[in-house]
Formats: C-alpha cells, structure tokens, sequence
C-alpha cells in the first residue's frame, strides 16, 4: 500500500512546488505509517508519533488542536467542547481507516484512471470537527487529463466547501441536532454540489494538455479538449455515516452484514430516468457499441465533455448512508472491475479478505517474497484492505477486463 | 542474398530449437524442483541468456540485410502478420502476466480465501502488480517511441531524395547508383530500430522476472516459449509449406504441378522435421528421374503422414 500512495503522490510533480502539495505530501506518508500498521494497536502511542510532525505545520486550526493534544493529553484546560470532541477522538471510529487501494492500466494502452485517498482530509463542523476521510476513484475518456484534474483538486474543493458549511452555520447547531439527519444531509449534498460544479469548471477550461485555464499556447489548446472527461466517484467517510457522491459509472458498494448494498447507481443513458432527462435536454441515445449520449458518450454524467452539454452533466447524486455495526468494507471501483465483477461477488471476495484472509501466510508459501519487497523493513505490509484490492484487481484481470482498474477498499469494522 | 538468407534462416532454426529445449529445461524444473529457489533462479537466467545470445546474433546479421528481418521468409505468414518491428511486442510478455494471473487465481479463488498460497502467477501481491503496471506504462511509452521512429522511416521514402529519383528515372525500378546510395543507410536506420526493438523486448522481460518470485518468472517463461513456438506450428499452413518447400528444394516446377497434391497433404506437415523429410523424399524421387512428380510427391506426403 504504501508504495501505492507514494506513487500516487510522487506523482504530482507538477504542483510540487506548492507548499500544499507538500502538505499534503507529508500527510499521506505520515498516513500510510499508520495505514501500515493494524487498526487493533491501541490508538495513543501512535498518535504520539503523529502529532509533532503536524505541528510543525502553520496555520490550520486542526493542527494547532492537534498539536495541543500532543503536550497534554486530555487537555484539561481547553475549552469544554474542544475536551468533549478531544476525548471522542481517542474512540475507535474516529481512528483513520484502514485502507488498500490499487490502480492499474491492464489490457489498455492508455491509463485514464485515477485514485485519491485522502485519509483525515478535514474536520468540519457539520461532522462536530470529528475526522472526514475521502476516497475517490476518476475515470477519465478522451484522456486522462480530467481524472488527473480530479484527483489533484477535487478533495481541496471539497474541504473549502464544508469548511464553509460549518462557518456559516455554527451559529444554528442547536437547530441541526433538532432537524437530525435530514439537515445534515442536506448540507453534505450542497456542499458536494458546488463542490462538483467547481471542478467541471476547472475541468472544462483546461486545455488537453492538463493546463487549467484559456491561455495555454499549446497546440492542442482549445482542439482535444471538447470530449475529455471523467467519471468521479467521491466518498466521504466520518465516524456516523458514508457520504457517497457519483457522476458517471465508477461505483461505491457497501458490504454490510454480508450483503452487497449499492451506494451509487451508475449513469448510464439508458437508465430511464437519465434517458427521459437527456431528450428533456434535446439530446439522444444512439446504440452504437451500447447505449451512447449521441452516440459517442457511454455514460449520462462526467465531469468535463464540453462538447456534449449541456446534455451530459456533471452534478452528482448523493446518498447518505448511516454507519452501522453490520458494516464491513466500502469498495469503490471504476468499471474496468464492475463489468467482469458483480456488487455480490466483488464484496464476498472482499468480506472474505478481510475476515479470513491471514496476513501472516501472505507472504507466500514458499517464503520467496519478489525482490525488493520486503515485508519487514516497512517498504510494504499488505494489509488484508490492500490484498483485497489486489484481488480484485486479479480476478477482473482474470475475467478479461480490457479497460483500466481502479479499485479502493475501505475496511469499516470497528 | 542466397546466402544471407541461408545464415538468417539458420539463425532462427537454431534459436527454435533452443527454445524447445529451454521449454523442457523449464518444465523440468517446475516438476522436480519448484521448492528449490537457487535452481529456479539459474534455470530462468539461462533462458534469459539464451534469448540474449540470440538477440546478440541478430544485431550482427542484420547489418547485413535488416530489410529480410520484417518480413523474414523463414517465419510463417501466422508469425509474419503479428510481427511489431522483426518481433513481437515487448508488452506482449506484460499482458501474458495478466493472463496467467487472472486464470490461476479465478481457479484457486476458495483455496486462495481460505489462505492457501500456491507461489504461482495468481498470487500477484499488491506491490507487484503495481510495479508491474509501472513497468507496462514505460514500456507502452517506448514502443509507440519505436513506432513513430518506424512510421517516419516508412513515410520517408514519399520524400526526398528517393521519391525524386524514383519520378526521374527513364524506366521504371531502373537500378542507379543513386538509390542504393539512399537505400543502404535507410536499412541500416531500420536495423538500429530493429536493435533498439530487441533491447526492449529483452529489457522488459529482465524486468519482469526481476518483479517476480523465482517460481512466477519460471512460469511466465514457460507460458512465453510455448506461446512462440505454438503460434510457429500453428502457422505452418497449406501455403507456407508449399513455398519453404519450394525454397527448400529449389524445384519450382515440382512444385507448381503438384499444387492440388500439397492442398490435400501438406496440413499434416506439422514441424520443420517434417519438411525436411518431404525436401529429401522428394528430392530424391526427382533425381532418380521418375517421370510422374505428382506420384512421387502423394508417396512422400502419405509416408510422411
């Protein structure tokens, strides 16, 4: 796992320079130490070595929080709401969750998937400043620019965008708690609205060649761009519910009490209700190598395809799903798993994984790990998330998926 | 020319036969000895030595006529049509992972979920198959380098000089000093995209073994023999036979007369030993001065079935 966030990050070179690249740069590496090592450990000892690294980070309030639980540990003198939430985070759902993830190319000669994990990512109000962790699958056409767009931005524009929630309603929590869920899951869907809505603007004045903005002087400026796009399907996971928004046909499914429970439900055109709102919007649905927004686009929604709005937009639907005891994992894939694999399938292997899955005979039965990996030595410990993920990622390998595969898993026992 | 032909022709025989006897050597490692890491680990480096001699081997005979190597006439039409620069696809070894990888674990799926480990191909860790992908994208990267670099050698000869000295000549193909002057660099050029090809179809399967466990790059060696040498059998079709053994036997005549004998016979000739012995049969029916070709041609094809 840990080399596949490093990559992930090592990545983004182009924004390197920014110092919140490197931020976050810090972040994901000072995740995956603890993403490594098995939830069970208690959670103290490793926030201890968690916490001087944050403070060392200016600025944010989290982190000055963060910081001031490092000096003393029930911060006896700190205001009684930052003591209440304070004593919350040593609970085990506010833990970060052990995750895996893989993203590969397969049998295409083009990789246009992205993955974004952004464990921790903020602590809005509308959550009480208890920990959000976002996980994200982008699954780009005509190009991989836009899923790239996606996976660099779309977890800052959602962090503004909930940050501003809570700032502009701290004044009315007594009201939230009155209205319960209903409330809160309205400003969850607001704030992921306008959160997609910026991102489709940045997608679509990016030039093909992943500048963002008009002036981009390349000779593909203005010319490719028109049906570049990307599949986005973002959860945000907190310790009482999983928010899952999608545009597009990547998918969230929910293991729970071992049943397969869909949290997204993809864009395709041909699903009535996104067929009827496609020729409402004066387009049509051509059947050319399946059901086709004028015959070129294979899903209803994405982020980008400029070419094609207003007919193909990108505003997502969102469920709210309250976090039970019954909850095992949360997989999130793009349809280079979902067209070889089914919901059920794909969560039993998963269920399987997690449950039975021994970690200490992953190493292989003839004791001849690869080269280069070493098990001990921190480089990477495979996680029962992590080996799901790359078993799922084998058996769509298996059953001839010619497209990328993406694939997260996110374990939700506590 | 005869005899160049002759040298790349025995190049590749030898390079088959050598195949057939690393597939045994392989095979025979994965059935005695597939616990037994250190003979594993030298069983594939002489494979991966073999396949490197030979590469080896070609870059100095290509100097020599690089055109002949894309489009050898030692290959079958099969082997010819799914040739990428005189080879195959250095990716093509990538997505042989994927497919091993996919079909064991779906066979061991329950056995896998209940903890057992095989070592095979199925057990593709998470951190291989990341590198493995890696390792595809380089390689996807450089082959469409090599294709580009072949696409303009292609397109080159609609330029100038050759096109002109094509349009300006008298008689049509006139051989002039001029245009083996501009064809000698340009099949040297395609002989040092043919190297740098080979580099690459080497390097990516140094890669691969390196991303593997002993026994997982066993198997993929194994996979990746078979898969060559089947598809060399599998070409040899009525119309290659019918024209290796023209070449062969140099007796076009014998050939042309007895056409409608090889469409009935020749799907039994099924490797090059087979050839050889119809070349001999033959050959010495005709010395011998039979009068009918066509009958000794039905005994030869009939002994041999």
């Amino acid at each position: 796992m840990a080399e596949v966030c490093w990559k992930m990050v090592s990545d983004d070179d182009s924004s390197a320079k920014c110092r919140e690249a490197r931020r976050r740069r810090v972040e994901m590496r000072k995740f995956t130490s603890i993403a490594s090592t098995t939830p069970s450990l208690p959670e103290k000892p490793k926030r201890k070595v968690k916490r001087p690294e944050i403070s060392d980070r200016p600025g944010k309030r989290k982190r000055n929080r963060t910081a001031e639980m490092v000096e003393s540990p029930p911060p006896s003198s700190s205001s009684s709401e930052e003591a209440a939430s304070s004593s919350d985070q040593i609970h085990v759902s506010d833990m970060v969750p052990v995750f895996g993830s893989i993203s590969v190319s397969g049998r295409s000669r083009e990789m246009e998937d992205a993955i974004s994990s952004r464990p921790d990512f903020c602590r809005p109000e509308i959550t009480g400043r208890r920990p959000v962790h976002f996980f994200a699958v982008y699954d780009g056409h005509g190009g991989s620019h836009v899923a790239k767009l996606c996976k660099e931005r779309m977890h800052e524009f959602l962090e503004e965008e909930l940050m501003r929630v809570s700032n502009s309603s701290s004044s009315s929590s007594v009201q939230q708690e009155q209205h319960g869920a209903d409330v809160s899951g309205d400003r969850w869907r607001s704030a992921i609205g306008r959160c997609f809505e910026r991102m489709d603007e940045v997608a679509l004045s990016a030039c093909a060649c992943g500048i963002v903005g008009a002036e981009c002087g390349c000779e593909r400026a203005g010319v490719t761009s028109e049906i570049v796009g990307s599949t986005a399907v973002v959860a945000a996971l907190n310790p009482d519910s999983i928010i899952v928004a999608n545009c597009g046909d990547s998918r969230a499914v929910l293991s729970r009490g071992g049943r397969a429970i869909p949290l997204s439900f993809d864009h395709k055109p041909d699903r009535p209700d996104e067929l009827e709102r496609i020729e409402a919007a004066g387009g049509r649905v051509i059947y050319l190598n399946g059901a086709r927004v004028l015959g070129i686009l294979a899903m209803s929604r994405a982020l980008g395809d400029k070419y094609l709005k207003p007919i193909v937009i990108s505003e997502p639907e969102v469920t709210v799903t309250e976090r039970t005891q019954e909850d095992e994992c949360l997989i999130l894939a793009s349809d280079g798993l979902w067209d070889v694999l089914s919901n059920e399938m794909a969560c039993e292997v998963a269920r399987k994984c997690l449950h039975e899955g021994n970690p200490s005979t992953s190493a292989g039965v003839l004791n001849t790990s690869p080269p280069g990996e070493d098990n001990e030595a921190g480089g990477m410990y495979q996680t029962r998330c992590t080996l799901a993920a790359a078993l799922l990622t084998r058996l769509a390998l298996g059953r001839k998926s010619a497209d990328n595969i993406s694939v997260i898993v996110i374990d939700l026992r506590s | 020319m005869a005899s160049d032909q002759d040298r790349f022709h025995s190049c590749f025989h030898g390079w088959i036969i050598q195949q057939h006897t690393d597939l045994e050597d392989l095979l025979q490692a994965l059935s005695l000895d597939a616990n037994d890491t250190e003979k594993l680990i030298l069983v594939a480096e002489k494979s991966i030595k073999h396949f490197q001699e030979y590469a080896e081997k070609r870059t100095i005979l290509v100097q020599d006529d690089a055109p002949s190597y894309f489009s050898p006439t030692w290959c079958t039409s099969l082997e010819n049509s799914l040739l990428w620069i005189a080879g195959c696809r250095p990716s093509l070894s990538i997505r042989l992972v994927y497919a091993l990888c996919g079909s064991e674990i779906e066979a061991q799926l329950s056995e896998f979920l209940q903890g057992v480990r095989r070592g095979n191909m199925g057990d593709l860790t998470a951190q291989q198959l990341v590198r493995v992908n890696e390792l595809q994208c380089k390689t996807i990267r450089e082959e469409e380098k090599l294709s580009t670099r072949m696409a303009s050698l292609q397109e080159g000869i609609a330029d100038q000089p050759l096109a002109l000295i094509a349009n300006e000549s008298r008689k049509v193909g006139e051989s002039s000093g001029d245009a083996e002057s501009v064809l000698d660099p340009l099949a040297l050029d395609m002989a040092s995209i043919l190297e740098e090809a080979d580099e690459l179809r080497l390097k990516t399967l140094k890669d691969l073994i390196e991303i593997l466990t002993p026994l997982q790059a066993v198997h993929l060696l194994v996979a990746t023999k078979k898969l060559h040498l089947s598809v060399h059998e599998w070409g040899l079709g009525i119309g290659h036979v019918a024209s290796l053994l023209c070449r062969l036997m140099d007796l076009d005549a014998v050939i042309c007369t007895s056409k409608r004998v090889y469409r009935g016979a020749s799907y039994k000739l099924r490797s090059m030993v087979d050839l050889e012995k119809a070349r001999q049969g033959i050959t010495s029916g005709w010395q011998r001065r039979q009068p009918d070709v066509e009958t000794v041609v039905v005994k030869t094809m009939a002994e041999i079935g």
